[in-house]
């Protein structure tokens, strides 16, 4: 589950959320990793597991309600990069207790926008407002 | 509310735009179109109207932001939303005779919301006056019918996304009349992908291969 703020929510003309931006999958200046967060360590249970997982995002960061969360299978997720013959490593690193769950994907590329954007639509294809995301 | 700087730029906007929607004030980018009778007048207004939008694809949109902007940088998050905000309306105003008004209307809403407050984060960037500038003159040159939804990207600059159905194009819009952009569309049923940067005046140019109109056309009613 990757946490995506609003500003990179994909919407149309009339504020409906349709996903996430390419942008949101951007690493910034000095990110060595992509930072996403492991269901199936919280619960095997898809649901139960994002629920659980959002409030692990929410013990770590300040999570605004219109911001989103978006999912993907890390297989579908990999085979897309395998596409673009980008190798990256998908790595279990709790950073600190808030967020046992944090996963690090590394070697991902920079400024391949063409990949960002397939995987903005093709594997995240789960994306909820924060404020959905409720126990 | 604010200090002078936010509250000045507000004043301006409401002087632009008046009670009508008039725009007496805002500075006049262009020369008058011809008012010539008669069967060439269309063809003269037409050509005229081509001419000026190459001039505004040339001349500067008066950089208010760049006087602004290195006072912003200190100011707590809500001000410098707040500055953000004025500062995209008020270069809107400076070209609101090239806007359909109630286009114009609803991208200040869709503003409004985008830089609500309430949802940013004091690490996230406004969106930076250049990118809009940018964004005003591919909307001008360009026309796009259909309104995107918009998001800004971790460098503050405006994203505009046109979605229907599988077919995607977002356009990020970057200083200097330079646009970088990504796309995905369906032909006869194989999907065709496609990324690149350029010159904003010349993005139709690149986009004519996959059908732009497929974006930035109404949907039939």
């Amino acid at each position: 589950m990757r946490y995506v703020r609003k500003r990179q929510l994909r919407r149309d003309e009339n504020g409906n959320v349709l996903g996430i931006l390419p942008q949101a999958l951007e690493l910034r200046e000095g990110e060595a990793y992509l930072s996403v967060t492991w269901l199936e360590h919280f619960d095997p249970q898809y649901e139960r597991g994002l629920i659980q997982a959002a409030e692990a995002i929410r013990r770590q960061l300040e999570v605004r309600g219109n911001d989103g969360f978006s999912t993907t299978e890390v297989e579908g997720f990999c085979d897309i990069c395998e596409r673009f013959n980008e190798k990256v490593r998908v790595l279990h690193e709790p950073v600190n207790d808030e967020n046992t769950g944090h996963v690090a994907i590394r070697r991902f590329p920079r400024d391949n926008l063409e990949l960002l954007d397939l995987l903005a639509s093709d594997a995240f294809v789960d994306t909820r407002v924060a404020s959905h995301v409720v126990p | 509310m604010y200090n002078g700087q936010g509250k000045g730029a507000i004043c301006v906007v409401s002087r632009v735009y008046g009670s009508a929607g008039n725009i007496e004030d805002a500075p006049n980018l262009l020369f008058s179109l011809s008012s010539a009778a008669g069967e060439d007048a269309e063809t003269i207004s037409n050509s005229l109207l081509e001419i000026q939008k190459r001039q505004i694809l040339d001349r500067p949109i008066y950089k208010l932001a760049e006087v602004e902007a290195s006072r912003i940088a200190d100011k707590p998050l809500p001000e410098k939303l707040y500055d953000a905000l004025a500062r995209v309306k008020l270069l809107t105003a400076q070209v609101a005779m090239h806007l359909d008004t109630e286009w114009r209307s609803r991208i200040f809403e869709q503003l409004d919301d985008l830089l609500d407050a309430e949802d940013w984060h004091e690490d996230d960037d406004p969106i930076k006056a250049s990118s809009f500038e940018t964004f005003l003159r591919m909307i001008i040159f360009h026309k796009p019918s259909r309104r995107p939804g918009f998001g800004v990207s971790n460098r503050g600059y405006l994203i505009a996304a046109w979605t229907t159905g599988s077919n995607r194009l977002t356009i990020e819009f970057l200083p200097n009349d330079t646009v970088r952009w990504v796309l995905s569309c369906e032909f006869d049923g194989e999907t065709e992908r496609a990324a690149g940067e350029t010159p904003v005046r010349r993005l139709m140019e690149v986009l004519a291969p996959y059908s732009p109109p497929r974006w930035f056309a109404d949907a039939p009613r």
